[in-house]
Order: structure tokens, then C-alpha cells, then sequence
């Protein structure tokens, strides 16, 4: 049943429909709110020159400790001659001020070396003095340093080249992070050359600190790309900006990114949780609506759906009784009809029975006295011939047979029999008529609609009532001459059966029903009057009420008025009701010209 | 010569009844009610046959006011049909001998009338005054005898007991639940002259044991009171049983009072004249007959009269 397929796709339809609107919802507003944060975080209040500012500061951070080496150099390149002591009150507060720097050498050209002038004098380091780390960090000691000629051909090349990398090689420190944690820059001056090794993850952290701020992550980068400090938010990919710092003497770049949080937004960071939060709600809110009314709508199409089924079969159900109701009644009313008809039979049945049998009787004798007559007639022929004796006898016998004879006609004789046979063919005849008349009521294999001359039906209705009739009432006739009209004939029967029923059974005692019939000019009038009981004001108007009846319980399906006068109705007429108690009841059926619908 | 008057409005049946019994007896004929009342009180007739379809008056109307205008008159009913409501009146108020069906079997009708004729030759002097259902119920049969009359009231439900008890109750009332309680309290108790009893008995139908009734106890009247009326029981209660009464249940208490009243009165007159029971001699059933003629021999009692009954029915 369609009823069963319906909700569950509905409800199917109902559930995605939720769903997709909550998914749609609660993104759309996760987007919202996203793309509302984003606003903020794309136009940062950039002051000008913010993207060099970090450069700027980095390089002034170690503006002061190269200044400081500067003025060690001049310093050193002015005195022609200086002992351990004196360069070590020198180097050690320039050593002491900047943390990443690890040792001071002094260099100056060997003027005993003679030195073709292809090549370049042996330069020897004359000082050396060391941060207190230094040590720690790898660098050979100081003795080994001192006196040493660093004008190796890579290292006097790079000094000559003027590269701050002094190839540490040299040193045989060429393995390990130890030559790439040094940054040697070199100081020239006028007469020596002043050698700083710096401890490049030092100067690096501090370079970054100098440089940090709230805008952009940093980065540092050695020119290779190789990271040298970096802050955690600076991320991968493009830079917003790379900047160039000097420091001493050297150069790293300096990396900048834009940092992730909107804090310079005016918008609170939990705005668009809040948004993404809310339309998840209300689209969760108007999911379950929605959700709501397609099921809502979904029951009721059920619900109706079964009260419409109910009521279909209510209505069956109505009208599967209303059938049975007039099928009872139509069995009633033949119950009526075969009453009266079973007398009308029984009846000429009783005396054909009766006298058959009578006859069957007589003939039972009637046989044996012909034979006895034959032979007396044949012993009489030899009359003649017989002897007085026999004569005598032969008298005899005739004399009993003249008795029987005597006796027969006596009881009747042929003649009574001749009368026996006779009524009986007549009640034959009776009989026969009896059934045409039942099949002129009912209408047996005829036509059911026909033009019909109605005071036949009458005259036939009458007949097969009679036995109901008469032994309440007698029968007035007052037919006048009708058209034929175009009627259902078994129809009009049966509701005149009932009319004619009705009256007799009105009638306490003996009365009389008047039966009229009149043509007008709108169509014929039938009238059927009883000098019976009457019907009281208060039931008049409710005797076609279905299952009305004054009867006693059991007697009669109440439903005889009612369908006569659906059958009226039918046939484009109606049926009217007068009555008075104490003197009688009058119905009257109209029946218009027009064809039976 | 005994006279039988014949009844019906169609005067091939007259024809035919005339031919059969106006050999044996003076035949009157009419073909209304009317006219047959008018016959009656010109001449004496001793059996009365009437159909019931007439115009005018119904024939159980006229074998009602023959059996109040001419009671010593047997009434016999020959219908075609006739519905229950009559059916019933042919009992309760023509309180008719025999009720024969159209189409008859002369033999039969013939035994029927002469059976009818020979009870009408009994004296009708001491046939009481009949009663009739405007009655009011509140009157009692007086007398010493009528006092002592018990009823015994013959049902599986005890509700007609009560009714009876409600109605009647400063008589001796015996009340049983089954055939063989009946039949132990008849035999023991001989004070019992009515018999109130419903036309099924468990398994059984009174109508055999009825008919038994009229041979062993011919004073015993009965009254059938039957949940389910149905006119064929009904028409076999009078030819085999003739019975006093038959009413629907409930029955309304006056009118169990009036035919209680009835009953104690016809009993009381059969008890006087004995030979007046010729007048509600029944057709048994050649079973039946046979029983109770063997039963009569043989002394065995009631309760195997009755067994032995029953047992022909089952």
C-alpha cells in the first residue's frame, strides 16, 4: 500500500534536507567569521618603514662594538711597539663588551721576512688574546697561534681579498661546526691588521634580538639560505621582505614574515568562533524545523491517507449495509408475497388432491362393476340359448348390478365425476394463472424498464396481495384512464405491495381500502386509502424514516416506506402521506410524464 | 345423523368436501364466517372445518366464537397457510382439535373428522366455562379441589419456575429440570394438574412426550411456554400433544396467571368427567403409540414411558 512507501522516503528527504542545511549553515558561518578575521589580519596598521626597521635596529645593535673594534685598531696601528701586557689592557674590554666575540689577534707584516715582491710578506700574529670561552669553543691555544704565520696562500689570500673568511683550515679545524661557527673578520689599519673571531650563533641571537618585533617573525640566513636564528612564527615559503645586515664588516640577511594573529585588527580573535559557533546554531535550529515540518508533513499525509482509507471503507462499510438493509427488507417483503401466494396455491391444490383421490377411488370400484357388467351382457347375449335356471341366476346377478348401479348414482354417479374433473382442470387453470401473476409482478424475464399501463400493475399487485387483503378488507377500485408511462414495473409493484400491505394491516377488524387512479396533466396520481387506525401527528413525519416502525419487534424491516419512497424519487416522483387517527390513511403517488431517469 | 359444517371461501373446496363426508354425514357449507355463525345457531352441528384465509373473519376469529357460542362443537382448522399470530390463536383461543394443512389426504381428514365426531357425541355437560385472555388476572378458581390441584413446572432454566412461583405461589408447585424429574414427580405426586413446561427439554421435544401424556395422565393439562415459537412445533403440539395453551417466553405474568387459571379449570373438568378427554384425544405418532400401548401392559412406570419416548426422537 502506497500508505507504507510514502513516509519513509519523506522522512529520508526530511533527514538530508536537515543535514545538508546544518553542513551549509555552520560552514557558511565558520566563513564568515573566517573571512571577518581575515579582513582584520589583511590590512595591518603598517607603519612606514616598518618592513626596514628590523634591519635598521639589527645593524645598530652592533654598531657600538664596531665602533669599539675601530678604535682598537687605530689605536694598535699608532703605537709602533706594545708588549702582551699593554695589548691585553686594550683587546680585554672590547672583548669584554661584546659576548659573541671570542679572540682579538694582531697581525702585522714580518719586516725580517724578506719576501719576494710577488708574494706577500709573511704577516705574524703578534697578540692574541681570547674571550673566556674560547677555549670551549675549539680554537687551538694560544701558544700555537702566536708566531704563527697565518699568511698561508688561502688565508693571505682572503686577508689580501679583503674576505672576512679566513680560511680556519688552516687551523685544522676544518671538520665539525667548528669552521662554520666562526666568523673571522678582519680590521685593517693602517700597519696591522686586527683579526676578530666571532662566535656566530651568539652574534646572531643577539642580531635577532635587536631586531624583533611585534609585526613580522624573523629569520636570519647566511647567504647560502642556511638558517642562522629564527623566531618560530617565521614561516616557510616567500618572505614578505629580505633585508641586508651589516655587521662586522659581513653581511646576513634578514628575513621577514608577516606574523599569523590579527592583533592589530580591532576585532576580538573570538568573533568568528562566535559567528561559526552561532550559525552553526541557528542552522542546527532550522535544520530541526525544517526537519520538523517535512516529517509533520509527511504523518499528515499518512494520517490523511488512513482517515481516507477509513473513510472509503466507512462508506463501503454504509452502503454494504445499506444493500443488506434493502435485501432484507425485499426478503420481507416476499415473505409477505409467499404467505398470501402459498394459500392461493395450497388452495386449488386441496381439491385437486381431494378429488383425485376421490376418483382414483371410484374408479377403483367403477373398474369391477364395467368388467362385471361386460360379462353379464356377454352371459345375457346367450339368453336364448339358457336354461330357466340360468335364466333365474342371470337375473340375479343383473338386479345386484342394477343396485350397484343404484348405489353409484346414489353417490353421484358419472356425472359427479364429470363435475370432479372439471373443477379440478379448473383449479389447473388457477394454478397457472397464479404463476403468470407472479411472474407479472416480478417482472421475470422482462424488460426492467418499460412503458407500462399502470392500472395493470394495480389489478396484479391486488392479486397477489388478495390473500393479505381480504379477509381484512374489501377492495375498492377506482381506476380511471391512464397514459402508459415509461416505469420500472417490477418497482412500482413492490411499492405498491407495500401500500396495499400497509392498509390492510391498518384496518382492526374488517374495512375497506379504496385503490384510485387519476392522469393529469403533469403526469398520474395513485391513491391508496384504508378506513384503518391512522397514523398519529407525531409518527406521520418520521414513517419514512429508515427503520421507523410501529410494529412489534420483529414484525416488518421498517424499510418498506423508505425505499417506496426512494423508488419514487427515482422515477422523478414523490409520495405523499395524509392521516387522522380514528378514521384512516390516504398515500399519494405521483409519478410525472417525464421518462423514467 | 351427525352434522359437519365445512367453511371456506372457495367453493371448489366445498365441492370437494361435500363429496367426501356427505355419504357418512349431514354436510352444511358456507364461505364466510358469517354465514357459517349464522348456519350454528339455526342448527346443531357437531364438528366444525374451516380454512383461515376468508374475507371478513379470519377462521381461527370463528372457531373462537363457535368454541364460545357452540363449545360443545370440535373445531378443525384446514388451511393453505396461515401465519404464526394464527397459528397461535388456533390454540390459545379456538382451542382447535386438529389442525389440518391444505393440500389433505382424504383418509386422513376422513379418520380426523370421525375421531372429531365421535368426541362430540360426548355429553357436553360439565365442559366448565372457558375463559378468555381479557380475564382479569387477579381471579382465583375457588373450591376445595381446585386448592389442592399442584403445577409442575418442566424447564432447564429456572426462570419459569420463578415466574410460575411469582404468579401462583400459594399452590403446590414442583418444579424439574429434566424428563426423568418429571416423570419421578407425576408418578409419585398424583395431585399434579397442570403441567407448565417449555417445548425443549435439553435434547428433547415435548411433543412425544405430550402425546405419551394424553394416554397416561389424560387429565394432565399442559401449558407450553417456548423460548423460540415456531408455527410447525406448534401445529405438531396440537395435533399430537393437544395442548392447553402455547406462549412465547417471557411470558408476562397475568397472562400466566389467567392460563394457569384456565388450566386448573380444565383440568378440574376432565378429572369430573373422564369420558370428556375423548375431546383432546391426539394423533400420535405410530412410535409413540406403539410405546405407550406396550408401556401400558407393561408397568414399568413413567420414567420409562418417558425414556423410551425420548429415545424414539433422538
Amino acid at each position: 500500500m502506497q500508505t507504507d512507501a510514502a513516509p519513509p522516503t519523506r522522512a529520508w528527504l526530511a533527514s538530508l534536507v536537515a543535514l545538508l542545511t546544518l553542513l551549509f549553515g555552520a560552514g557558511g558561518s565558520a566563513l564568515i567569521g573566517w573571512q571577518l578575521s581575515r579582513l582584520g589580519a589583511e590590512q595591518p596598521e603598517m607603519p612606514t618603514g616598518a618592513l626596514e626597521a628590523p634591519a635598521l635596529k639589527a645593524t645598530a645593535a652592533t654598531a657600538e662594538a664596531r665602533a669599539r673594534l675601530q678604535g682598537l685598531r687605530d689605536v694598535l696601528g699608532s703605537l709602533t711597539e706594545i708588549d702582551e701586557r699593554q695589548y691585553a689592557a686594550l683587546a680585554d674590554p672590547v672583548l669584554a663588551s661584546e659576548p659573541g666575540l671570542l679572540a682579538l689577534l694582531w697581525l702585522t707584516p714580518d719586516p725580517a721576512d724578506p719576501t719576494s715582491p710577488e708574494t706577500a710578506p709573511a704577516i705574524r700574529v703578534r697578540h692574541a688574546l681570547y674571550g673566556a670561552p674560547t677555549l670551549a669553543q675549539g680554537l687551538p691555544p694560544r701558544s700555537e697561534l702566536l708566531g704563527r704565520d697565518l699568511a698561508g696562500e688561502s688565508t693571505l689570500a682572503a686577508l689580501r681579498a679583503g674576505s672576512e673568511t679566513v680560511g680556519l683550515l688552516d687551523f685544522g679545524y676544518a671538520e665539525g661546526h667548528a669552521s662554520r661557527l666562526y666568523r673571522v673578520a678582519r680590521i685593517d689599519g693602517s700597519s696591522g691588521h686586527l683579526l676578530a673571531i666571532f662566535h656566530l650563533p651568539t652574534i646572531a641571537e643577539r642580531l635577532l634580538d635587536a631586531a624583533r618585533n611585534a609585526t613580522f617573525a624573523l629569520r636570519l640566513e647566511r647567504d647560502t639560505g642556511e638558517a642562522l636564528a629564527a623566531e618560530p612564527d617565521a614561516g616557510s615559503g616567500e618572505p614578505a621582505a629580505r633585508q641586508t645586515v651589516s655587521w662586522y664588516g659581513g653581511a646576513v640577511q634578514l628575513s621577514l614574515w608577516p606574523r599569523a594573529a590579527t592583533t592589530t585588527s580591532g576585532l576580538p580573535p573570538a568573533l568568528p568562533w562566535a559567528i561559526g559557533a552561532g550559525g552553526g546554531l541557528l542552522s542546527l535550529g532550522l535544520a530541526g524545523l525544517l526537519w520538523r515540518m517535512l516529517s509533520n508533513s509527511a504523518r499528515m499525509a499518512q494520517l490523511m491517507q488512513r482517515r481516507t482509507a477509513e473513510l472509503v471503507e466507512a462508506y463501503d462499510r454504509a452502503r454494504d449495509s445499506e444493500l443488506m438493509a434493502m435485501q432484507a427488507e425485499k426478503l420481507s417483503a416476499l415473505g409477505q408475497m409467499v404467505a398470501g401466494v402459498a394459500h392461493e396455491i395450497n388452495t386449488p391444490l386441496g381439491y385437486i388432491s381431494s378429488n383425485l383421490q376421490l376418483l382414483h377411488d371410484k374408479l377403483a370400484s367403477l373398474g369391477p362393476l364395467l368388467d362385471r357388467d361386460r360379462k353379464l351382457l356377454e352371459t345375457g347375449m346367450a339368453l336364448p340359448r339358457l336354461t330357466p335356471e340360468q335364466r333365474l341366476q342371470w337375473w340375479h346377478a343383473a338386479k345386484a348390478q342394477h343396485d350397484a348401479h343404484t348405489q353409484l348414482t346414489a353417490e353421484g354417479g358419472v356425472a359427479d365425476l364429470d363435475a370432479v374433473t372439471v373443477e379440478s382442470l379448473e383449479g389447473l387453470t388457477r394454478l397457472a394463472d397464479l404463476v403468470q401473476t407472479l411472474k407479472n409482478f416480478a417482472r421475470v424475464d422482462r424488460a426492467p424498464v418499460d412503458h407500462v399501463q399502470l392500472n395493470d400493475c394495480i389489478r396484479d399487485t391486488l392479486k397477489i396481495a388478495h390473500n393479505v387483503v381480504k379477509h381484512r378488507a374489501e377492495v375498492e377500485l377506482d381506476l380511471g384512464e391512464l397514459p402508459e408511462l415509461r416505469v420500472n414495473p417490477s418497482q412500482i409493484n413492490q411499492v405498491l405491495l407495500n401500500l396495499v400491505t400497509n392498509a390492510a394491516q391498518a384496518i382492526e377488524g374488517y374495512g375497506k381500502v379504496r385503490i384510485q387512479s387519476r392522469a393529469g396533466e403533469d403526469g398520474i396520481t395513485i391513491s391508496v386509502e384504508d378506513n384503518g387506525s391512522g397514523i398519529p401527528a407525531a409518527h406521520l413525519h418520521r414513517i419514512f424514516e429508515p427503520f421507523f416502525s410501529t410494529k412489534p419487534q420483529g414484525e416488518g424491516t421498517g424499510l418498506g416506506l423508505p425505499i417506496a419512497r426512494k423508488i419514487i424519487a427515482e422515477h422523478g416522483g414523490d409520495i405523499e402521506v395524509h392521516s387522522t387517527v380514528g378514521e384512516g390513511t390516504r398515500f399519494v403517488v405521483r409519478l410525472p410524464m417525464l421518462p423514467a431517469a | 345423523m351427525p352434522r359437519l359444517l365445512c367453511v371456506d371461501d372457495e367453493p371448489l373446496v366445498l365441492n370437494a368436501l361435500m363429496r367426501l363426508f356427505r355419504q357418512h354425514y349431514e354436510v352444511g357449507i358456507a364461505t364466510s364466517g358469517a354465514q357459517a355463525l349464522q348456519l350454528m345457531s339455526t342448527l346443531p352441528f357437531d364438528v366444525v372445518i374451516s380454512d383461515q384465509r376468508m374475507p371478513g373473519m379470519s377462521g381461527v376469529e370463528l372457531l373462537g366464537q363457535i368454541r364460545e357460542k357452540h363449545p360443545q362443537a370440535m373445531r378443525i382448522l384446514l388451511t393453505g397457510y396461515a401465519d404464526l399470530q394464527a397459528t397461535l390463536d388456533a390454540v390459545n383461543r379456538g382451542e382447535v382439535f386438529r389442525y389440518v394443512t391444505k393440500p389433505w389426504n382424504n383418509d386422513q381428514l376422513r379418520q380426523v373428522v370421525q375421531q372429531a365426531m365421535d368426541a362430540a357425541r360426548t355429553p357436553p355437560t360439565s365442559l366448565g366455562r372457558p375463559t378468555t385472555p381479557v380475564r382479569p388476572a387477579l381471579s382465583v378458581v375457588s373450591g376445595d379441589a381446585a386448592a389442592q390441584v399442584g403445577i409442575l413446572v418442566l424447564d432447564s432454566d429456572p426462570a419459569l419456575a420463578d415466574m410460575v412461583r411469582q404468579v401462583a405461589g400459594q399452590r403446590r408447585i414442583v418444579t424439574a429440570a429434566t424428563l426423568d424429574e418429571a416423570a419421578t414427580a407425576l408418578e409419585t405426586d398424583a395431585g399434579l394438574g397442570v403441567l407448565v413446561t417449555e417445548a425443549r427439554v435439553g435434547r428433547d421435544e415435548l411433543v412425544g412426550i405430550l402425546s405419551a401424556l394424553r394416554e397416561a395422565r389424560p387429565a394432565l393439562t399442559s401449558i407450553v411456554a417456548a423460548r423460540h415459537t415456531d408455527a410447525e412445533q406448534v401445529i405438531r403440539l396440537i395435533n399430537q400433544g393437544q395442548i392447553y395453551r402455547y406462549i412465547g417466553k417471557p411470558v408476562p405474568a397475568d397472562r400466566l396467571a389467567t392460563e394457569l387459571n384456565g388450566a386448573i379449570r380444565r383440568h378440574l373438568s376432565l378429572r369430573a368427567a373422564p369420558q370428556l378427554t375423548a375431546r383432546h384425544r391426539v394423533e400420535a405418532p405410530a412410535p409413540v403409540a406403539t410405546v405407550v400401548a406396550a408401556a401400558s401392559t407393561q408397568p414399568g412406570g413413567l420414567r420409562q414411558l418417558f425414556a423410551r419416548v425420548a429415545g424414539l426422537f433422538r
